[in-house]
């Protein structure tokens, strides 16, 4: 199963660390936040974050044909994460 | 489109301006011949094959935003043929893309047709991804070995490099000299115990030679052919930032016991790419190279600590020091630890020397029309 909540738990999950880095609090995240914008992940976190939703989730992502200008807030990845793994 | 997609030859130009904009001058200015260069290095070789092919970025707002080189070469295991690509140039536009590009490309570029990836000119920002992808840091083949030659020359060409200025170095030069005679009785390498017999190693030599010796020491070796071999010195011949290319075989009583492939260059640094002999001949062969390098004049040979050369290059007073990381990623674990152990994929058949970010382009390789440049030497991940 991979709704909507699993997937942001398994993104703000791998997002934490960077997060309380920042000094923000991963519980008062909402879906407008703007995680690449927000200069809180560079290359490697976002390696991070992909292989920690990945195992989160059970699966590979091919995200080699995703448009991440489109990623511009958390609810954005969610909804693109989403359309990946449950394909309509 | 947006995304990853194979590199096509009319993205040449706009890769060549990427890689001008990231990793040279950071302008938009691309001098004649870098993008001739992209060309022939992704395209126009022996090796070259669409299947394994480099990768590019794409967005629909910017265009080329990332690109990464594939670079094929042929590798044996066992004497069996195996597909294997050297991941070369990593770059993504920092101003126009997110920090997304550079490992979807790494992981695009390990996900291909190949069994085996590496690369031995790692950041270690790369080398970080790239174990998280499930590669391996070889060491010591991620340290070099340096044996320093004249060190006021090689003291000044360090931080006089940062200047990059030739008058300078041309002012500096006649004081380093006269303090370097002065420690040559300490700093002139002692001459091979041996006088064995030299030789230009040819293109075809090499290719046999590599056989013949390479055949002691590892199961997975580079399958050269003549063809490929010509192309690749002749590369690298036409690498005015790295010195000049010395290729030299060595024989006893008319049987060959070892050869070197080196660039070597007056009061600079001059670097081994490859040096193979038989066991009990490693280290008269690089006696031979540390005379032929004094000789030349060079402040210094640098070359990857490969394993046969641990003992002869730490018994000739050689610093050892953190290099670019040498690494491999397999897609099946076996396949890995076999290189780890058994390997004869030296910096000769890597993308370390192609130096891309050191050309200046300014002169013509002649009726080829191919200007003498080349472009970088290490993976760039913005980000970091």
């Amino acid at each position: 199963m991979c709704d909507e909540t699993r997937i942001r738990n398994a993104v703000l999950g791998a997002l934490r660390q960077p997060l309380v880095i920042a000094g923000l609090d991963p519980n008062d995240i909402d879906n407008d936040f703007d995680i690449l914008g927000s200069g809180i992940i560079d290359s490697l976190a976002f390696v991070d974050l992909l292989l920690a939703v990945e195992a989160e989730l059970g699966s590979q992502l091919e995200l080699e044909l995703l448009d991440f200008d489109d990623v511009t807030s958390l609810g954005a990845l969610m909804r693109i994460l989403h359309r990946i793994l449950v394909p309509a | 489109m947006t995304g990853i997609r194979p590199v096509e030859l009319s993205d040449i130009e706009e890769i060549a301006a990427l890689y001008e904009r990231v990793a040279r001058s950071g302008t938009n200015v691309v001098p004649q011949g870098l993008a001739e260069q992209f060309a022939r290095y992704v395209f126009d070789h022996p090796w070259a094959d669409a299947e394994l092919p480099s990768l590019v970025f794409e967005t629909a707002r910017d265009g080329i935003v990332g690109f990464i080189g594939s670079h094929v070469r042929h590798v044996r295991v066992g004497g069996e043929r195996i597909r294997a690509v050297c991941s070369g140039q990593l770059v993504s536009d920092r101003d126009r893309a997110n920090p997304t590009v550079g490992p979807l490309l790494l992981r695009a570029l390990i996900g291909g047709d190949q069994d085996l990836t590496f690369t031995d000119g790692a950041s270690p920002l790369v080398r970080d991804i790239w174990c998280r992808f499930g590669g391996a840091v070889l060491y010591p083949e991620s340290l070099s070995w340096v044996r320093v030659l004249r060190p006021s020359a090689a003291a000044s060409h360090r931080l006089l490099a940062r200047y990059n200025s030739d008058r300078l170095r041309t002012a500096s030069r006649p004081v380093m000299s006269m303090l370097d005679r002065g420690a040559e009785h300490w700093t002139k390498p002692s001459p091979p115990s041996e006088q064995l017999r030299s030789s230009i190693l040819h293109p075809g030599d090499y290719v046999q030679l590599y056989q013949r010796l390479c055949n002691d020491f590892g199961r997975v070796e580079v399958d050269w052919d003549t063809p490929f071999v010509d192309w690749l010195m002749e590369e690298l011949r036409h690498l005015p930032s790295r010195g000049e290319l010395v290729c030299k075989a060595f024989h006893r009583s008319g049987k060959p016991v070892g050869y070197y492939v080196a660039l070597v260059e007056k009061a600079k640094v001059a670097r081994l790419l490859e040096l193979t002999a038989l066991p009990a001949d490693v280290g008269v062969v690089l006696d031979h190279l540390l005379e032929d390098v004094w000789s030349a004049g060079a402040s210094a040979l640098q070359g990857r600590l490969e394993p046969s050369l641990f003992e002869p290059v730490a018994r000739r007073g050689s610093l050892i020091v953190p290099s670019e990381r040498v690494l491999f990623h397999a897609k099946q674990a076996e396949l890995l630890a076999e290189v780890r152990h058994h390997h004869r994929i030296s910096r000769f058949a890597g993308e370390w020397w192609m130096g891309h970010h050191t050309e200046q382009f300014v002169e013509n390789r002649g009726p080829r029309g191919r200007a003498s440049a080349s472009w970088i030497d290490s993976a760039v991940v913005h980000g970091s």
